[in-house]
């Protein structure tokens, strides 16, 4: 435990001088949209909207966490419409019928949806026809367009992310990513025409912004749960979002207790025992996933800081649960907080999250759909009436999330370790 | 509580809800008699068994549940992939579906520990072990898994590929498993739609085909195409690829690179299956090694799913592919739960086979929660050879290199594969320098010594290191199949090698057939102009049909690049006009006309190749282009046969593209009198479809005139309703009540197509004056004309119709496979006859089935089957001989219960199989219902309820619709209870373990029967005469009652033998027979004949005594030392 604390501290500096750089880039191009700035209000509904990169984000749910406790409480849902392969004209919805069936398909779904905020991220799989292709994608793009206006919802246009080099035998991906700039600059034209908010993913995941210490692709294109992990506040930054800060210092001889993104309460001094009440004002971000390195960027940074203690160890319990342990110096210098009933709740969200979405998958994209609705629905048609039974069941789970959002407060507990 | 006002609904609602109780259960308890005793030992002892073979039960429940995909790993583990979800998840049910790991450590040959590998999945479908873990398809995703602390479970997770549809859980990802190649290919079915993003590009697949995947650089490409379910692919000794179907009918298919087969999406041509008329087949193995006699090695395993049966094939090779003969079953049982999917050699050279085990088969035809599927059971069987020593199991995991490389040269295709994945584990920079010296100290004096270099080859392939010295050694073998499989490897490395096209120039020029087959598709992969125009040199050598299919894929897929390039000459095929020909009629293009003009032009085209051009021409040309194909049939040098058919492709043109000759067109009057029928047809049907004044009058005459043929009477109504309004007052006159009933019937049908109403009021006018005739024609014409059923609902409602009629009428209707309700209401409403009940209570259909249990004689039903009036024929085949309307019946007996049979045939569009659903649709205010057959870019394809192919232009496409079955509703009203009872007992035994199940001896099930001919009586060697089509039995044996005396009173029949390699084989003929020609030639009167035959069709003709109660049979067998490939011809 000791040593993993110590590790999180020393990374601290880096990230925070490479965050530095990634908050500015992004607050500059909002500027340059005049976009508003990005909020998610209460009765919200967010559609995802593109390929792989959105679809797959629905099984690891860091993105999607990371918009729900940063506005705690709001009744906000989200409809993840991702599809592999995916392009603006709707192409891997068509099912049996022709490329126009996609497109139709995806207009159906959003309107049917009455969504109020749309994440809008195509273009990578465009990119693949390279220049000659980009007056054909901006023209589905604008066809795309009109349609999406007919839903009256804030249009957040999301750039393809680069592609990342793996080595050989994968692709060089150095022409690709020249295309995927191609394609990045126009969708970016495209919303600063229109007045819409970037979220440029092309600039926050390049890999040598996110210094993630190990790839964060396995293929190059699509991120591993690893790299939604890491994403996920980048993410956040691009929509020009303030960091999660979270830093307590504690004077116990003049008992002080300052804090920011925390209210701290019924604080009670003793020589043995400093203890109080936090309620965050944000979840952190979940844990870092299995398939995380041991060497990687934290994505929040909490510190507790105690001044002054006396000599000897000093064990952090939130409400009954060792979290991290120091000596006094250590606790002066400042002390990471990595685990604890917030992150386990950040958790807990993440996965309500994951198992909605896969919910709401059932819901809308069903197994079977041939027999169901589609040309053979004469045989099981019956067995439609099941598509509808996985809605309160999205519901349900869905004011589980509301709850999950929501810190609730815990009680901190420096103790003194007994000499030996 | 409710209070009194409420209590009668309350009561009400009461009473339904007990109904349902009660009938809830009925339904469900419903044959529950056929639900067998689970024990696996009562199973076992119902297989009967080839000679020779025992079984032995490897792994039951508890131990594993349902079954889908086993595979091996090299530690001799059994890797299963296992669904108790299957078919539908329910709204809040968790995924739990697994992977196991089944074990037989001490190698007993029975199991005797499972692992679940890994939980949480979704229908998974397929599972191979491979790069520390194992690749398993989940729904939209290939998974890989992988244990990395040796628990034995999986702990992590890695989405490989995603996108993949799931439009039909018995259709998504499967049969994953390794090429020689170190590759690793899965299928996927005809419903599925995949979109899959790889860091190369999106590749997506939008039908049924094998996918080939390399994870080390995550490229993705579509290997084959085509199949309906292809549950089964192997890899022979020599690399070929052979699949079979789960939902097709064609037995084993030859898989090559780019082929596309039956049923896929758009297709315009399919490469053929090896056995048409089989079964649907699931799973496919190779028997290889020395526990398996000599005469085993290279047989196919497959298994006939619905009639309990794991079947044996043996291929042969024939010029650039292969024919397959059915051997006799290696299991076949009564047991109606046995389910036999999956068939694979395992590490003690023994035959495992997975069994579903499910008295419920079906998918979409069964209700997802119908009470008799089963979730948990499932079985693995092993086949051993009574005997014969097994084989040891190699120590193939942590073995030395020079071991690895050893094990190459086993006799076993587990050994040699497994060793091959284990070298590619190791790496290049560890294997590269062994394996060089492997292949150098190979003995060439060794039989195997190709073999061996080629498993060399395949192994650098594997480790993905290029090693172009022993390609170019392999390519230079003197084995053709060695030099055929190195030209794939030649292919795959086409880029990364500095003389591959000149590789490939030589191999298009090989001597083997089936080397050149492999240098075409190597060339489409080059991709280039100049690659097609020397893919086109295979066409110097003899072309069979494989070849023939690999060079007009080539010719299509790669059309935008050749085509443009020919047109600004940068390619010229040489000049050589076979070359051009061939590809010009591949391409299906408007821009080949100009090229073709061009040939024709240049005087150089052969006479034999001058029609297909001209027909082509007339298929793309424009006016200028249809005048000169007019004008050469109009010149009258040509057969008149040829001329007709040239006129008929000129007007085809303006039927369907509304494209017509330029210039003066009255040349065409005179021929609507000309005395070759064919060629008076086709003057009479363009006269009316160019309007022609000048054959206005003669087209009257021969309408109206007393001595007219049917046939030629119908063109001319239906020309002159060409005409539109001036020919009115002739049509309306025709279809009075002055006109004899043939005559007034073919001039209702054709005012149709001028004014739908005033046809539906003749119509009813003759049903009310001639009540005995048959109004088919003119009812299904009007009912052709958007608006054509009310037109005759509301003429019928008007008027009392006579009750017989009435039901001629309905029949009428019927017969067009549409659903006209209010039509038929008000048909019978006029006619006061009843409409006969279709939907059976869960109590009747209790009833029924008792009935068919205990009073339906197979015999009998046979007999209504085979009724002329019943029809059933006229659609259905069984076994490869009858109609191709409906789906094959050939074990329909073993695969639906019988509550689906009775229900298919009272009600035909509740269940319908995949590939049978029939479209309703409008183009220029036409009418058209058939099942799709294709669909391309331009035109829709339809086989109608009358078995002909009708073309729809997508261009003038105004409506479609999915319209159910196409088997008309009431075919059963006519039929006694009893009658009923033994159709439905004959359906159901077709397929099980009997008298009803088609064997695998070669017996000819198609006849034709002579009707009449030209010149009175039967003259062999002359080709004027008339057939009709007869079938034997599905005992094989054609009744002599079938045959029909002809006009002249002859009983002649005939069947016809296909030869795909020349040789001697022997002919057993049976019956009442007389005299026999072959070829028109005529034969000793023998009941066993020696042949020695050609390759092509030959016909087989017979006089047969009138002995009623008599039969005839054909049988094929084979003559000692021939290598003939022969068999009978089925189809229609």
């Amino acid at each position: 435990m000791n040593s993993t604390i110590i590790r999180l501290i020393q990374n601290c500096a880096v990230i925070a001088a490479v965050v530095g750089v990634a908050t500015g880039a992004a607050a500059q191009s909002a500027t340059a949209n005049e976009a508003p700035a990005f909020e998610l209000k209460d009765g919200d509904r967010v559609v995802l909207l593109g390929s792989t990169f959105v679809e797959r984000s629905q099984q690891h749910g860091h993105f999607e966490a990371a918009l729900a406790s940063r506005y705690p409480g709001r009744h906000v849902q989200f409809r993840n419409l991702g599809w592999s392969g995916d392009n603006v004209f709707g192409e891997s919805r068509a099912g049996f019928g022709p490329v126009e069936e996609g497109f139709k398909h995806l207009k159906d779904h959003v309107l049917s949806l009455k969504p109020t905020v749309i994440l809008l991220g195509y273009g990578g799989n465009e990119a693949f026809a390279g220049k000659a292709g980009l007056e054909n994608f901006l023209t589905g793009l604008e066809t795309l367009l009109k349609v999406l206006n007919e839903t009256g919802a804030r249009i957040v246009f999301m750039t393809p992310p680069p592609q990342e080099d793996l080595g050989r035998p994968l692709p060089d991906p150095k022409q690709h990513n020249q295309d995927l700039k191609l394609y990045r600059d126009a969708i970016i034209k495209v919303a600063g025409q229109r007045g819409n908010q970037v979220l440029d993913l092309y600039e926050v995941l390049d890999p040598k912004r996110l210094a993630a210490g190990a790839p964060v692709t396995d293929n190059g294109i699509h991120l591993t749960e690893f790299g939604y992990w890491l994403a996920a506040p980048h993410m956040e930054r691009g929509l020009g979002l303030a960091d999660r800060e979270w830093q307590i210092a504690i004077e116990p001889k003049q008992g002080n207790i300052s804090a920011r993104g925390t209210q701290v309460s019924q604080a009670r001094f003793s020589p043995e025992t400093i203890q109080f009440v936090a309620l965050d004002a944000l979840l952190p971000h979940p844990p870092a996933p299995d398939d995380a390195p041991q060497e990687r960027p934290a994505v929040d940074r909490r510190t507790l800081r105690v001044f002054d203690l006396a000599p000897g160890g000093y064990v952090l319990k939130i409400d009954g649960q060792q979290v991290a342990s120091a000596d006094a110096s250590g606790w002066a210098r400042g002390v990471e907080i990595a685990a604890g009933p917030e992150f386990q709740q950040a958790e807990k969200l993440r996965r309500e999250i994951v198992a909605k979405n896969e919910l709401y998958f059932h819901r809308w994209r069903p197994q079977n759909i041939t027999y169901l609705t589609g040309f053979r629905k004469h045989e099981q048609g019956n067995n439609a009436v099941e598509i509808p039974q996985f809605d309160p069941l999205v519901e349900a789970r869905e004011n589980e999330i509301r709850t999950l959002s929501q810190p609730v407060p815990h009680t901190y507990q420096l103790v003194r370790e007994a000499s030996e | 509580m409710p209070n009194f006002r409420y209590g009668y609904a309350h009561v009400c609602l009461l009473a339904f809800g007990i109904l349902l109780l009660v009938a809830a259960p009925a339904q469900a308890q419903r044959e529950l008699k056929v639900i067998p005793d689970p024990d696996p030992e009562l199973e076992r002892q119902t297989f009967q068994l080839a000679e020779g073979l025992e079984v032995n039960l490897y792994a039951a429940d508890p131990l594993l549940a349902k079954p889908i995909q086993i595979n091996f790993d090299a530690q001799g583990r059994l890797w299963v992939a296992s669904s108790e979800v299957y078919p539908h998840i329910k709204p809040g049910q968790p995924a739990t579906d697994k992977i196991l790991v089944v074990e037989d450590a001490d190698g007993d040959g029975v199991a005797e520990k499972t692992t679940v590998f890994a939980d949480g999945l979704l229908i998974p479908t397929g599972v191979v072990p491979g790069d520390g873990g194992a690749y398993v398809a989940n729904s939209t995703e290939m998974l890989h898994l992988a244990d990395t602390n040796g628990d034995g479970k999986a702990d992590r997770r890695r989405v490989v590929l995603s996108g993949f549809g799931t439009e039909d859980t018995h259709h998504i990802i499967h049969t994953f498993r390794w090429g020689p190649d170190g590759m690793l290919y899965f299928n996927q079915s005809i419903y599925i739609h995949s979109h899959i993003e790889t860091p190369w590009g999106v590749r997506r697949l939008n039908s049924a085909g094998i996918w080939q995947f390399r994870p080390e650089t995550m490229q993705l490409e579509v290997f084959a195409r085509g199949l309906c379910n292809p549950w089964g692919h192997i890899f022979d000794h020599w690399g070929q690829s052979f699949a079979t179907d789960g939902a097709g009918g064609e037995g084993i298919n030859y898989v090559f690179p780019g082929v596309v087969m039956f049923t896929y999406a758009g297709a315009k041509r399919v490469s053929p299956g090896l056995n048409p008329g089989s079964p649907k087949h699931c799973g496919l193995e190779v028997i290889s090694g020395g526990h398996f006699p000599d005469d085993w090695q290279g047989s196919l395993v497959t298994n006939d799913f619905r009639a309990h049966r794991v079947c044996r094939f043996s291929l042969t090779e024939v010029g650039s592919g292969y024919s397959s003969k059915e051997e006799t079953e290696i299991i076949k049982s009564t047991h109606a739960a046995f389910r036999p999917i999956d068939a694979k050699m395992g590490p003690d050279g023994a035959l495992y086979i997975a069994d579903w085990y499910n008295p419920i088969i079906q998918h979409g035809e069964v209700d997802f929660r119908d009470d008799r599927r089963d979730h948990t059971h499932g079985r693995i069987w092993r086949v051993t050879f009574k005997g014969r020593p097994l084989v040891k199991r190699p120590q193939i995991v942590g073995a030395e290199i020079p071991a690895l490389l050893e094990m190459l040269r086993a006799p076993e295709e587990f050994t040699r594969s497994h060793a091959k994945l284990e070298l590619k584990a190791r790496g290049p920079s560890e294997v590269q320098p062994a394996l060089a010296n492997w292949v150098a100290g190979l003995d060439a004096e060794d039989p195997q010594f190709d073999h061996l270099r080629l498993e060399a080859l395949w192994t650098y392939q594997s480790l993905d290191l290029v090693e172009a010295p022993l390609l170019d050694k392999l390519l230079a073998s003197p084995d053709h199949h060695v030099r055929a499989a190195a030209a794939r490897v030649l292919s795959a490395w086409n880029r990364r090698l500095p003389k591959s096209l000149a590789a490939m120039t030589t191999m298009v020029a090989d001597p083997h057939p089936q080397v050149r087959l492999e240098a075409v598709r190597a060339l489409a992969g080059v991709g280039t102009p100049e690659a097609v125009e020397i893919a086109m040199r295979a066409l110097d050598q003899p072309v069979d049909r494989f070849l023939d299919h690999a060079l007009w894929v080539t010719a299509t897929d790669l059309q935008p690049i050749w085509l443009s390039a020919l047109e600004s000459g940068q390619i010229d095929f040489d000049g050589n006009v076979k070359h051009l020909t061939y590809i010009l009629q591949a391409a299906g293009s408007p821009r080949v006309v100009a090229p073709l003009m061009a040939l024709l032009e240049s005087g150089q085209l052969p006479a034999e190749r001058r029609e297909s051009v001209l027909l082509l021409v007339a298929a793309l040309g424009g006016p200028a282009e249809l005048r000169l194909v007019l004008d050469l049939a109009l010149a009258g040098n040509a057969p008149a046969d040829q001329r007709a058919a040239l006129i008929a492709a000129v007007a085809s043109a303006t039927r369907m593209r509304k494209v017509q000759p330029e210039g003066n067109l009255d040349a065409i009057a005179s021929l609507t009198g000309d005395s070759n029928g064919a060629l008076r047809l086709a003057a009479i049907e363009a006269a009316g479809l160019w309007k022609l004044t000048a054959a206005n009058k003669s087209l009257t005459e021969i309408a109206t005139a007393e001595g007219t043929p049917a046939e030629v009477r119908r063109a001319a109504l239906d020309a002159l309703a060409g005409y539109g309004d001036q020919s009115r007052d002739v049509l309306t006159g025709l279809s009075g009540s002055s006109t004899p009933v043939s005559t007034r019937t073919a001039a209702v049908a054709a005012l149709a197509k001028l004014d739908v109403k005033a046809a539906a009021a003749q119509c009813v006018q003759l049903l009310k004056d001639q009540p005995q005739s048959d109004p088919a024609a003119a009812v299904a014409a009007i009912l052709d004309r958007n608006g054509g059923a009310a037109a005759i609902t509301e003429a019928v409602s008007k008027q009392t119709l006579p009750s017989d009629a009435a039901k001629l009428a309905v029949r009428a209707v019927r017969s067009t496979a549409r659903e006209e309700p209010e039509l038929v209401a008000a048909i019978s409403k006029s006619g006061g006859v009843a409409t006969p009940k279709r939907k059976l209570s869960p109590e009747e259909l209790n009833q029924l089935l008792a009935e068919i249990e205990a009073g339906g004689d197979p015999a009998r039903g046979e007999a209504i089957f085979r009724r002329e009036a019943q029809n059933c024929l006229k659609c259905h085949a069984i076994a490869g001989a009858g109609g191709r309307v409906g789906p094959d019946l050939v074990s329909i007996g073993a695969s639906a219960q019988r509550d689906y049979l009775v229900e298919s045939i009272l009600d035909p569009s509740a269940k319908i199989k995949e590939n049978y659903h029939a479209l309703t649709v409008v183009a220029d205010g036409i009418i058209t219902s058939g099942v799709k057959i294709r669909e391309t870019d331009t035109e829709l394809v339809l086989r109608d309820v009358e078995d002909r192919e009708v073309v729809v232009p997508l261009d003038a496409l105004e409506a479609r619709k999915e319209a159910g079955s196409i088997m008309p509703v009431g075919l059963a009203d006519e039929l006694t209870r009893q009658e009923l009872v033994d159709l439905v007992r004959f359906l159901s035994e077709l397929g099980k373990v009997g008298p009803y199940a088609v064997g695998q001896t070669p017996v000819a099930r198609r006849w034709e029967v002579l009707t009449g001919a030209a010149n009175g009586s039967y003259d062999p060697s002359a080709d004027d005469a008339k057939w009709t089509s007869v079938y034997s039995t599905v005992g094989g044996n054609l009744p002599v009652a079938a045959v029909a005396a002809s006009t002249s009173g002859e009983r002649v029949v005939r069947c016809q033998l296909d030869v795909a390699k020349a040789g001697q084989v022997e002919l057993r003929l049976a019956g009442p027979i007389e005299r026999i020609w072959l070829d028109g030639k005529p034969l000793e009167r023998a009941d066993v004949l020696t042949l020695d035959l050609s390759p092509g069709v030959h016909t087989l003709a017979m006089t047969v005594r009138d002995e009623p109660n008599a039969h005839l049979r054909a049988e094929l067998a084979e003559v000692a030392g021939s290598t003939a490939q022969v068999q009978f011809l089925g189809g229609k």
